[in-house]
């Protein structure tokens, strides 16, 4: 990951709502994108990440706030005088035009002589691999191709900011993966500052120098993947990237850098190696991600979270790369936790119906507000 | 099985019922005879006498330049209020003008007709312009029902048009007005000679309106055949009506055939 914070932000997003009829698409919003960095919006339908892409690229009008791109307002200027490019999730390419004549359309349109709109054209077509397909229309390209045309197009006039809406959405599971590696690979090379808004999490995670989690027009965090992923502000957060056991807790103490807890529903006592600003008494939950859990038949030792909890393994899903394990707790709560195929043939997989030991290391335990 | 058969013959008498006045009328078209029930072999001599009459020729020419002259307009003035309808978002009167559009689509002919006669005489009182009824005011009245019809066709394809594409052309640099042109009406086309041939054929067919608007030396061909019949079934209509079947048959065939073409395009 490219360290950015040094840099002036090149878009400052001041305050910025957008309300459709009584509805806020979009709530108040500060958020600053640094320059050369991949940025993410992340939230399900509806929550408002879309609007404020069509804000930036000028589609919508915001009902009040401020966008700066390098320091200028962009209040009045119409979408076809912004610094701004978008892919669009339908990627929009002209039928009726070549796949080099679509890439050509922008250059066209700001009068680039001739020469040098077909140097640029058949330099960024080289740069997408879609060079051989210069002469062809968008009906006789595959998903993926169009995809790369999409990008080519809204990258040959070297936008500031390049927006780009569910990138990976229209293509199949397998092609997702290859063209997002691609994806960074051509970011890396250009050096634009992408804006990425998506809905799913591994695209996001595995795209973004930063991300944002959206939920109903507000920003519920920001923060680099791991951040947002190992240390989630709110249940909200913790629950849209990836699975997670929330536990009921309370605190009963504190000593030094440690806290001392009671999870409410087996009344068993655990232990944060840190300090937490909750007094005792505090109701709080825990979070716990599935591949944190240590599961064994065996006798093990507590981790640094001093805490062993007994259950019975309900159900197994076998995934091939892991296996996840639905846990009937001893105390009536149901858990989830991930057990990595490591050996091709393991001795003594677990299996439905043993009884497991589940403990877990302090440290992995993510707190938020109850 | 028997369900199968009632079908068929529902189907057979129904097309029966449609398509035997117009089967007959080809039919007698090429009748040797003067009569014109009566079957006297087959002959091209009412084809003729059609060629040969000045009054028919004329009438015709009439009508085909009308014809032309009222599907462009009206399918330039669809095309506008059609993206002011579906592009323009909401604004205040939206309703009101998408049904005044589509009105003269249930209005009767007679009423359309007579409202603008008054119109054009009124006009011709207050300002001297049109100085007589004749071709302009047939124009005119034409251009002004075929457009609620156009619009309907285009208003629908526009409908139907990703506006993302429009939305791409401005992020790429065009005005509002360049994306129009450059990517909103190449990709009407079809659409749009959908619309005029329908307008096309509805000028040619109109016989009500035409009568109410023209004057002296605009004889349509609808109204010249009316009054010929009036004087007497006489055979050389029937041959009349024939070439104009086939002419509009021909319009319509090829209005269906743009109407599909992009959506076979597409797969």
């Amino acid at each position: 990951m490219r360290d950015t914070t040094d840099k002036e932000p090149l878009l400052q997003i001041r305050g910025i709502s957008k309300a459709f009829g009584s509805v806020m698409a979009v709530d108040n919003i500060d958020l600053d994108i640094r320059e050369g960095e991949v940025f993410s919006l992340l939230g399900g339908s509806g929550s408002g990440k879309s609007t404020l892409l069509r804000m930036l690229a000028g589609f919508e009008t915001p009902t009040s706030g401020q966008i700066l791109l390098d320091g200028k307002d962009l209040a009045d200027l119409p979408p076809h005088k912004r610094p701004v490019n978008m892919m669009f999730q339908s990627y929009a390419l002209f039928p009726h035009m070549t796949v080099e004549k679509n890439v050509a359309y922008g250059l066209v349109e700001d009068r680039i002589p001739k020469s040098e709109i077909r140097d640029r054209v058949s330099e960024i077509l080289d740069t997408v691999q879609m060079s051989e397909f210069a002469k062809r229309k968008p009906d006789q390209l595959s998903g993926g191709q169009r995809q790369r045309v999409a990008l080519a197009r809204s990258l040959v006039k070297m936008p500031r900011l390049l927006l780009l809406d569910e990138p990976l959405g229209a293509l199949d599971k397998r092609l997702r993966e290859s063209t997002q590696f691609e994806l960074q690979r051509i970011q890396e090379k250009i050096g634009i500052t992408f804006i990425i808004v998506t809905h799913d999490q591994e695209e996001a995670m595995s795209l973004s120098d930063r991300l944002a989690v959206m939920n109903q027009g507000r920003l519920m965090q920001i923060g680099s993947p791991t951040d947002v992923y190992e240390n989630p502000h709110s249940r909200f957060v913790a629950d849209f990237l990836g699975s997670c056991n929330v536990l009921d807790a309370e605190v009963t103490g504190e000593s030094g850098s440690e806290t001392r807890l009671r999870l409410l529903a087996s009344g068993a006592e655990t232990v944060l190696p840190y300090a937490l600003d909750h007094p005792a008494g505090d109701k709080i939950q825990l979070v716990l991600r599935p591949e944190k859990l240590i599961v064994a038949r065996r006798e093990i030792d507590p981790g640094s979270s001093g805490t062993i909890l007994k259950a019975e393994i309900a159900e197994i899903g076998y995934l091939g790369h892991r296996s996840i394990l639905h846990l009937q707790m001893d105390d009536g709560t149901l858990f989830h936790a991930h057990e990595v195929s490591l050996n091709r043939r393991n001795r003594s997989p677990l299996q439905a119906g043993d009884k497991v030991n589940v403990t877990w290391d302090g440290s992995d335990v993510a707190v938020v507000s109850a | 099985m028997q369900r199968n058969l009632f079908l068929k013959t529902c189907f057979f008498l129904g097309v029966a019922f449609l398509y035997i006045p117009i089967l007959v009328l080809i039919t007698f078209s090429f009748n040797a005879s003067d009569k014109v029930n009566v079957w006297a072999g087959f002959s091209l001599r009412w084809y003729r006498s059609l060629l040969d009459d000045p009054q028919i020729l004329e009438a015709a020419q009439n009508s085909f330049v009308i014809a032309i002259v009222s599907a462009t307009l009206a399918t330039v003035l669809a095309m506008i209020a059609s993206v002011v309808i579906v592009r323009f978002g909401p604004f205040r009167g939206r309703t009101l003008f998408t049904g005044m559009m589509s009105a003269p689509l249930i209005m009767p002919e007679v009423i359309t007709g007579i409202s603008l006669l008054l119109l054009f005489v009124a006009m011709q009182q207050l300002i001297g312009w049109p100085a007589n009824r004749g071709f302009t005011t047939v124009v005119l009245a034409h251009a002004t029902f075929c457009t609620a019809f156009a619009a309907v066709v285009l208003q629908a394809r526009l409908r139907s048009l990703d506006s993302s594409l429009e939305e791409a052309a401005a992020d790429l640099g065009s005005t509002p007005l360049r994306a129009f042109f450059k990517v909103t009406l190449p990709m009407m086309g079809p659409a749009m000679t959908s619309a005029w041939l329908l307008s096309f054929t509805l000028s040619l067919d109109d016989l009500v309106i035409a009568s109410f608007t023209t004057g002296p030396n605009s004889t349509t061909l609808p109204m010249l055949i009316f009054s010929k019949v009036r004087l007497g079934v006489s055979p050389d209509v029937n041959a009349l009506a024939t070439l104009i079947i086939v002419g509009i048959g021909f319009a319509v065939t090829l209005s269906v055939a743009a109407a599909r073409g992009p959506r076979e395009n597409q797969e």
